[in-house]
């Protein structure tokens, strides 16, 4: 079972259970897994942790008229870097009066679901760690997961604020968890899998193959599913005007204020990661995932399963979503606690209940 | 029944035209030039009334001690050999953990050679080495009169 969902981990632990001179088994595919995961940590998480800071820093300086990071490197593009190496170097505090073990193991909670994402994304034809056929619904439990880290984390620092903020956040999941359910549901629906890839490959074509404008008239549903999606997208991913959670101004740090060094960091990153992975599902959904505006992918085109062509398409539409992300940040001021209640329960999930019901009919018409 | 309705579409299609109106606002500024000076490397154009660190012309200062006597915090310190034209100042040193910048020796002097300059600013690992002896005349921040002062930190920098 090891191993057979990612053929490179078997490879790997049957080329070190070579090395070593014992038959190759289980105890080496498992290592194999391992050796990939902390691949993908070392290629996935620096750039997209690191860049994604960088990034989000450099935009907000220049949208309020600053430079942002400029010193380390040039253009401050070791700024990541040297605060990396800070909060690897500083010390771990776990204080008195913390839950010890809850609080050492939330951080790990909130890293692996963040991470675990990226797994069912399909970056080019062929290039994805994991088709599975719950690909989406897989990625939606993995959102739902980090919220369990980050309850951990608030329950257990022993503190007023990080309680506070984890409770909003477990009241901000409830709400944002079913538009974003329901409207993901939209392009299942009418693409007839669940799993990225098939509804990638649904896509196939041109921007009128693109799940948003699927035939003209699918974008009736679909344009507003879109924005229920990317709405909910940005609760998932505690971003302003979500971020209630975090709420710097009013509860110091949220869920994460007791943390410090690296466990900080681990709550740090994940939210990059996570702004990444939504922004990738969201373009997979319903931007056309890998394909391109003119269908120069799709069949029959010129650059038919072109690994770099498409995978540049899917990097693009992301980091599109992903600087819009930003830009919005630094646009919106933080709602009110009933406000996200309002626009969840009685904006989203309605609207989104209705661009399901539209894309049954689409569907049920041709 | 339609009117909740029609409520709820105009509450929606406020949200989302005050979105976008946002960041047609913030948007924009992505392009414009920073604001930011790069400080130590650039420093501000400030105007010629600013009252900064002290210059001090010490060929015309004939040691009256009139500065001295009227700084409110006693900040500065003079040692000369003989008075008058023929003065030799031996120290002629501003404490300027103590200094409060308000122009106040610079009225009574009788052969205006203390002025307040435009540097603003001064940094030291010790209290001593704020205070500065202008009777130094190997101190880059000695003014003989035309050449302009150095910044001291962004100097320092350069190096």
């Amino acid at each position: 079972m090891i191993g057979e969902t990612l053929p490179l981990s078997r490879h790997l632990g049957n080329w070190v259970a070579g090395l070593v001179g014992l038959p190759a088994g289980w105890p080496f595919q498992a290592l194999g897994m391992l050796l990939v995961a902390s691949l993908v940590l070392l290629v996935v998480v620096t750039p997209v942790g690191l860049g994604g800071v960088y990034l989000e820093r450099k935009l907000a300086g220049r949208m309020q008229n600053r430079r942002g990071p400029n010193r380390v490197g040039p253009y401050g593009l070791l700024q990541s870097l040297a605060d990396g190496v800070k909060l690897l170097a500083k010390e771990d505090i776990v204080h008195r009066g913390a839950d010890a073990a809850l609080f050492r193991f939330a951080p790990y909670v909130v890293f692996l679901a963040a991470f675990a994402g990226f797994v069912v994304l399909p970056y080019a034809p062929g290039i994805v760690a994991a088709d599975l056929d719950v690909g989406i619904f897989f990625f939606l439990s993995l959102i739902a997961l980090e919220t369990i880290g980050i309850v951990m984390a608030g329950w257990s620092s022993n503190n007023k604020w990080s309680l506070l903020g984890s409770m909003r956040e477990v009241a901000q999941v409830v709400s944002y968890e079913l538009p974003l359910g329901i409207a993901a549901m939209c392009p299942v629906l009418a693409a007839g899998t669940m799993s990225l890839v098939g509804i990638t490959e649904f896509q196939a074509g041109h921007v009128f193959h693109w799940m948003i404008l699927k035939n003209g008239i699918y974008a009736v549903a679909m344009v507003p599913a879109f924005l229920i999606f990317y709405t909910a997208g940005l609760a998932a991913a505690k971003r302003a005007p979500f971020d209630l959670p975090e709420a710097e101004s009013e509860l110091t740090a949220g869920f994460h204020t007791e943390y410090s060094g690296m466990r900080f960091g681990m709550f740090f990153l994940p939210e990059y990661a996570l702004m990444l992975s939504i922004s990738a599902v969201t373009t997979a959904l319903f931007l056309g995932g890998y394909h391109d505006p003119l269908g120069l992918s799709g069949p029959g085109g010129a650059f038919e399963g072109s690994f770099l062509w498409c995978f540049f398409w899917f990097f693009l539409k992301t980091t599109v979503l992903f600087l819009s992300q930003i830009a919005l940040r630094w646009t919106l001021p933080r709602l009110r606690v009933d406000q996200v209640m309002y626009l969840c329960w009685k904006v989203l999930l309605p609207a989104s209940m209705v661009c399901l019901v539209l894309t049954a009919a689409l569907r049920l018409l041709g | 029944m339609m009117k909740p309705l029609a409520t709820w579409a105009a509450n929606v299609w406020s949200g989302l035209k005050t979105t976008l109106l946002g960041l047609k606002i913030t948007l924009p500024y992505i392009f414009r030039k920073p604001y930011t000076l790069q400080y130590p490397e650039e420093v501000p154009e400030l105007p010629a009334t600013e009252r900064g660190l002290h210059n001090f012309e010490i060929d015309k200062c004939i040691a009256c001690d009139q500065c001295a006597k009227i700084c409110p915090v006693d900040c500065i310190l003079i040692e000369a050999e003989a008075k008058g034209k023929h003065a030799r100042i031996l120290k002629f040193e501003i404490d300027y953990t103590k200094c409060l910048f308000c122009a106040l020796c610079c009225e009574p002097c009788p052969t205006e050679c203390i002025h307040m300059g435009p540097t603003f600013d001064l940094v030291g690992y010790t209290r001593d080495e704020v205070i500065i002896d202008y009777a130094d005349r190997e101190n880059p921040r000695t003014w003989s009169g035309n050449e302009t002062i150095p910044y001291p930190l962004a100097s320092y920098i350069r190096k």
